[in-house]
């Protein structure tokens, strides 16, 4: 019986997942077919001497001859077998493409969203426990700055101050200069990730620490606080006791639910730092109407999209049962 | 509640696994913190000059005799374009300089001579065309490259017939070991662009997989390839010239990110905007090559009510106002080219009057004084235009001196110079309104409109396609749909010579011909009025010669590689 349930839900997921793909698919086609950039002119370039025959050629090529619903639907048949097709930009697979900048990202947008989730998660309790006091005004003050800051603006920032001025990071790219991929050690990837990952964890800690701060105000403004209090519990008693338990579960759910503001900004990050990821992939398949490869990233950065929200579900079923129950009914 | 539990030791986990990787970092930043104060020096950040080159780079601050063999370059983020594959448009712009060799190129002074092929002859009747193959080039492999290769390459591209234009070309065989004859359909001077622009790669290496690992019988060769990151190249040790560096990397950065790594010493050289080049960097001093990469105006030479294609695509064709030759040719001789350079330029440019100024096949009668705002408002009163109602605007027949100049948007320097062009034109009563657009617009009212347009290349061929009526209606070329039957007769015999320095003087009677009077230029009939070539501007390190460089051609990420072997440390 149960397992049933279980085998229905997963279905029911992968369902959704299957629509959502289909659906933003379905929106990128149409996205493309009807915006001005021609993709075999992007691809020739503006000073081309290609020949009304070649560019046909070309045409003929990539199926671009062919109505957008036979085009839809031969992408799809291909995706069910596995294959992304080819990218008309980088000549390659395109799942080779992705799956190699996806990598990239992925490394950054985890490690600065671990950071991000737990430096926010400490102002944001610090705030909340010394509320209106000189603390909380501070970590406000640098909330509502970040908050309205791009991060490829503080990117710059970054990389002028600490890479210009104080020369401590270097300028961009994942390794360094000059050195085979082989050869470059893990404190040299390191030493390169860190201005990126810092520029993508300074948005997130903003979110999570305003959030965490009204979480928290909210369980020490409550009664069994206050019985807390009364029994003689230290501020970390009360931290440790009482409010990580009722806190914790909103936070994780925004955390995971921030995936894709993550992602985004994940993209303005790597085109500062010249770090080659997903984001840099996307910009440059999109304006060169490389429809494939745009389709590919798409894929996969709504899939990551998709599976940050549903863990963020899977988290609030586990750990509070109240949300379970009402799942059940 | 266990599982609350364990959610917490998950976290603490998490936790203490960044804590870690945070005081990880700390150190790193601490002892690079640490490096630059020791060092003398005021550059060098980064951990591979730590780990590499911190001393050799630090001697040659302060005695040249101690000479570095890398360099580290910046020169755009499309130095990758083609990713070395002919099939995917790879020479078509001399990128293939750096890393392969085609079967002539151009020295400093644009004479034709061998690259892969010792020697060349044409026959007298244009068709055939024999090269014979220094034995000497090899391939970064060590393998000689052999007549072969070079079937192989024509072969292949023609089959493809994509990236490179071979449809005139009828077959081409290997007669001898080191011999190749290419036979074409019709005399064609300007086949010497694909000569010259072909890579040649290895008839047995070559596949779809190319791109992951090229090999070439250029200077230097690809060891790695990073994606949207850089490029590193080490000295092809079968190159048959010696070379005085034995690395170069390529950094893939944008122009802002370039500047600032280049602030930070890490670069030996950087390509620059010519608006971003009066910026002061330590150690580096500003170098401009002159260029044969020309901006001009294109002009229909049609009035309104055409009908045309671009690229395939039906579009109107024809202005009433830019039809009328006075109109163009009082632009020719009252725009101030000079003014427009400083504008738009930073007097990094010259004034140009063709696409092919300062070039052996240029005219240079055809060079006039312009900026003679009276010359201008003569040629457009004698032609009946005045100012009938006051505005500043002249009119003929109840028609203003009105129209509009598209220029693609993102670019600033076609930007600065519409806008330029627009102001300077109203002195003499034309009002022309600058439209910012993009290519894709451009391509589709282009040809109704006055557009910002570009080109220039180290081979007469640009002059066949802005001009010649045989490709009115083709791809892009001939945008003002000009056509003349003097001009298309010296079109044709410059392009049907045999003789490839015969063909010059029939280049330049295309632009002006004295016996006809006719021509292409500004004061005859104007289809384009050319008004600038852009000077290429590099921050190239104190000390670091880059031999004596050739006019560039259109494409400044690649015009400095065309000698490899002349480059040193003074």
């Amino acid at each position: 019986m149960i397992k049933d349930n279980a085998l229905l839900k997963v279905s029911i997921i992968l369902f959704r997942m299957i629509l959502l793909i289909l659906g933003l698919a379905l929106l990128t086609f149409t996205l493309a077919h009807y915006s001005p950039i021609d993709p075999v002119q992007a691809y020739l370039g503006a000073e081309t001497h290609a020949t009304p025959e070649q560019v046909a050629q070309v045409e003929e090529q990539w199926g671009l001859n062919k109505p957008m619903s036979e085009q839809f639907f031969h992408w799809i048949l291909s995706l069910i077998k596995g294959d992304f097709g080819m990218s008309r930009l980088y000549k390659a697979p395109v799942l080779d493409v992705v799956s190699e900048a996806f990598k990239n990202s992925l490394i950054l947008m985890m490690t600065s969203w671990v950071l991000s989730g737990i430096v926010g998660y400490v102002l944001g309790t610090v705030a909340a426990f010394r509320a209106g006091k000189m603390a909380d005004k501070i970590i406000k003050w640098y909330c509502y700055t970040l908050a309205s800051i791009p991060s490829n603006v503080i990117g710059l920032i970054f990389l002028v101050v600490f890479g210009v001025i104080l020369k401590i990071f270097p300028i961009g790219l994942s390794s360094p200069i000059g050195i085979l991929s082989q050869d470059v050690t893990f404190a040299q990837r390191l030493h390169h990730f860190v201005l990126p990952c810092v520029t993508l964890s300074f948005l997130g800690i903003a979110n999570v620490a305003m959030h965490t701060r009204e979480e928290m105000l909210k369980v020490l403004d409550s009664e069994y606080i206050l019985f807390a209090k009364a029994r003689g519990e230290s501020t970390w008693e009360l931290f440790s006791h009482h409010c990580i338990r009722n806190t914790i579960i909103p936070v994780l759910m925004l955390q995971f639910s921030y995936f894709s503001e993550l992602f985004g900004g994940s993209a303005l990050a790597e085109i500062v730092f010249a770090y080659h990821g997903l984001g840099s992939v996307m910009t440059t398949a999109g304006l060169k109407g490389d429809l494939p490869l745009l389709l590919g990233t798409i894929v996969f950065s709504s899939l990551f999209v998709f599976f940050g929200n549903f863990i963020a579900d899977i988290f609030a079923k586990i750990v509070d049962p109240r949300i379970k129950e009402a799942a059940y009914e | 509640m266990k599982l609350v539990n364990r959610v917490v030791l998950l976290l603490t986990i998490i936790a203490m696994s960044v804590f870690l990787y945070g005081c990880g970092k700390s150190e790193q930043a601490a002892d690079d913190k640490a490096k630059p104060t020791e060092e003398v020096g005021k550059t060098e950040g980064d951990e591979k000059e730590k780990a590499k080159e911190e001393e050799p780079k630090e001697e040659v601050k302060e005695k040249t005799e101690e000479k570095k063999d890398e360099l580290v370059i910046s020169v755009g983020t499309s130095f990758d374009s083609g990713k070395f594959d002919p099939k995917q448009r790879y020479g078509s712009h001399q990128q293939h300089r750096l890393t392969h060799s085609s079967l002539l190129k151009y020295d400093v002074d644009l004479n034709l001579i061998g690259d892969l092929a010792e020697d060349y002859s044409i026959t007298e009747d244009g068709l055939e065309w024999s090269f014979t193959l220094n034995p000497n080039v090899k391939f970064s492999d060590g393998n000689p490259v052999k007549a072969e290769d070079v079937v192989f390459t024509y072969e292949m591209l023609k089959e493809d017939g994509i990236a490179f234009d071979l449809s005139f070309m009828e077959s081409i065989e290997k007669t001898d070991e080191n011999k190749v004859v290419i036979k074409l359909t019709e005399p064609r001077s300007v086949f010497v662009s694909q000569v010259t622009e072909i890579p040649i790669v290895p008839a047995n290496h070559y596949d779809e997989n190319y791109t992951k690992n090229p090999i070439g019988s250029g200077a230097y060769k690809v060891v790695e390839y990073r994606e949207g990151e850089q490029v590193i190249m080490e000295a092809n040790p079968h190159y048959h010239k010696p070379l005085n560096f034995k690395k170069l990397t390529f950094l893939l950065l944008k122009e802002d990110a370039a500047v600032a790594a280049a602030k930070t010493g890490e670069l030996d050289i950087c390509v620059t905007p010519p608006r971003y080049a009066d910026q002061k960097i330590d150690g580096m001093v500003v170098q401009a090559c002159e260029s044969i990469d020309s901006r001009g105006i294109t002009l229909p030479t049609l009035p309104s009510g055409n009908k045309g294609l671009i690229h395939g695509v039906e579009v109107e064709v024809g202005n009433d106002v830019t039809s009328e030759v006075a109109i163009r040719r009082a632009l020719n001789v009252g725009l101030s080219r000079n003014d427009l350079c400083e504008l738009a330029l930073s007097g990094y440019g010259k004034p140009a009057f063709s696409v092919c100024d300062g070039l052996p096949w240029f005219n240079e009668d055809i060079a006039i004084k312009d900026g003679d705002i009276e010359a201008a408002k003569k040629i457009l009163e004698e032609d009946g235009w005045s100012d009938t109602d006051g505005d500043g605007i002249v009119e003929k027949d109840g028609k203003k001196a009105s129209f509009k100049l598209y220029y693609n948007a993102q670019d600033q320097l076609r930007s600065d110079l519409s806008i330029g062009v627009a102001d300077q034109a109203k002195a003499f009563g034309v009002d022309i309104e600058a439209v910012g657009s993009s290519w894709d617009e451009i391509f589709k009212i282009g040809k109704a409109n006055a557009v910002l347009w570009g080109g220039g290349r180290h081979h007469p061929g640009p002059l066949h396609n802005n001009y010649s009526s045989d490709l009115i209606d083709v791809g892009y070329n001939n945008m003002p749909q000009f056509s003349d039957p003097n001009v298309d007769a010296n079109l044709e015999k410059a392009m049907k010579s045999a003789n490839i320095l015969e063909s010059y003087e029939y280049w330049k009677k295309v632009q002006w011909d004295k016996d006809t009077n006719s021509g292409v230029a500004g004061n005859m009939s104007a289809p384009m009025i050319w008004l600038t070539r852009i000077d290429h501007v590099y921050f190239v390190r104190e000390g670091l010669d880059l031999g004596r460089q050739q006019v560039h051609a259109h494409g400044h990420e690649w015009g400095l590689f065309n000698d490899m072997d002349t480059w040193g440390w003074k």
